[in-house]
């Protein structure tokens, strides 16, 4: 585990990286079948631990993120966008503020490329907001991986599209899939929502 | 609905059942004009299914018919079917040039709420209760599934304009048997994964209104 900050546009916000999203994890077999390797799940107990440690000894910041130890930086470009769309994630009551999410279940498009989704399978970084804190802190580890424990623990997930997370290759098809999904909820979006 | 709509019952000639079953599920509805259609028998349940729509579809086509509805004998009205809010959901997919529209899907991929009565939905499986528009006739006649494949899973890849009323307004009753699928035969099985489905759309619904998107 490494604590340390991570400078959002001047704020210092505490950061988390843990071993999550294991090479074994990331095996294509396991993507398709949503399935984890019981050494996987031991990774996840530990980290979920780790995990609620960590939000127990910074009860009193307004937000933390817990990043995959792989997590690629932030591209540049989107630097003085992440923090604007955290702020504005938080007017749509927003508990996890997602970076990046791959296998997402469905999707409502809020606006300025921010989607509230229902679920996800993995990330690369989540940014937890003090309302979920004591959420965290009383689950029990299940037997899921540490993103879905995230992504079962509240209904108040915003998405942020497109990602302000430098490429990787790792995410490569999963992104792609994401990429897929959003484009043709937004087709729809156009299509439809202002046609009733 | 001025006049009834079309709608073709497929039944297979022994499920005297299921004949009986429908009778009395259109019974006192003069909005619907009930037709029967022998289905076409064969083996491969899904594939006499596919064999009988194509057949009911050239029909409709020939007739330049602008709708109509394609049932399959197990079809079930829930307690939200009304005529008159039928009536609207078809005017409104008819104004947004709806291909397809569903009674009640039993799973789906993806949905997103285009009204507080309509969702849109990609990909999809129950046809039980569909109204097919004109515009979507030469779509499904040239549709090259093959025997093994299910026409709604096809149907709804090859579409981009699915809709599906909410709540829904028809559902499969259960028989304790299927002609199609085999595995819609155990108890309870139709009836809860209807209901699961419906839950998701009742959250997505509840969270595009609490975001004032519909």
């Amino acid at each position: 585990m490494s604590v340390e900050s991570f400078n959002l546009m001047g704020y210092n916000v505490p950061s988390i990286s843990l071993d999550i999203n294991s090479p074994t994890f990331l095996d294509k077999e396991v993507h398709q079948n949503n399935d984890l390797t019981k050494s996987a799940i031991i990774d996840s107990h530990e980290n979920w631990i780790e995990i609620k440690m960590f939000i127990q000894n910074n009860i009193d910041e307004d937000c933390l993120i817990i990043r995959d130890k792989h997590c690629p930086g932030l591209k540049k470009s989107y630097h003085p966008n992440i923090l604007r769309q955290l702020r504005l994630s938080i007017t749509f009551d927003a508990k996890l503020f997602l970076p990046s999410a791959y296998g997402i279940g469905q999707i409502i498009p809020l606006e300025n490329g921010l989607f509230w989704i229902d679920s996800f399978k993995f990330t690369q970084m989540v940014i937890v907001l003090k309302p979920l804190y004591s959420t965290i802190i009383d689950r029990d580890f299940l037997k899921m991986n540490v993103w879905q424990g995230f992504s079962f623990s509240t209904s108040q997930k915003i998405l942020m599209y497109p990602s302000p997370l430098n490429n990787s290759i790792s995410y490569k098809k999963a992104g792609r899939e994401t990429d897929r999904h959003i484009s043709l909820i937004k087709e729809i979006e156009k299509l439809y929502w202002n046609k009733n | 609905m001025k006049e009834g709509i079309d709608t073709y019952v497929i039944n297979l000639r022994k499920r005297k059942d299921r004949r009986k079953h429908i009778l009395e599920q259109f019974y006192n509805k003069p909005e619907f004009r009930l037709h029967f259609v022998e289905a076409i028998p064969h083996n491969i349940g899904s594939w006499g299914l596919w064999l009988t729509i194509k057949k009911v579809i050239r029909k409709a086509k020939k007739q330049n018919l602008s709708r109509i509805i394609l049932c399959e004998d197990d079809h079930m009205f829930t307690e939200n079917y009304n005529k008159e809010k039928f009536r609207r959901i078809i005017d409104f997919a008819t104004r947004i040039k709806a291909d397809i529209l569903l009674g009640g899907v039993s799973w789906f991929n993806i949905a997103l709420p285009i009204s507080n009565e309509c969702f849109w939905i990609k990909t999809f499986t129950g046809l039980q209760f569909t109204v097919i528009f004109q515009n979507f006739y030469d779509s499904i006649l040239i549709l090259p599934l093959e025997k093994g494949q299910n026409a709604d899973s096809f149907i709804s890849i090859s579409s981009n304009k699915c809709f599906v009323c909410f709540p829904y307004i028809s559902i499969q009753k259960e028989f304790g048997y299927s002609d199609v699928t085999s595995r819609n035969a155990a108890s309870g099985y139709i009836s809860q994964i209807f209901e699961n489905s419906q839950e998701k759309l009742r959250q997505l619904n509840r969270v595009a209104k609490y975001y004032k998107k519909i």
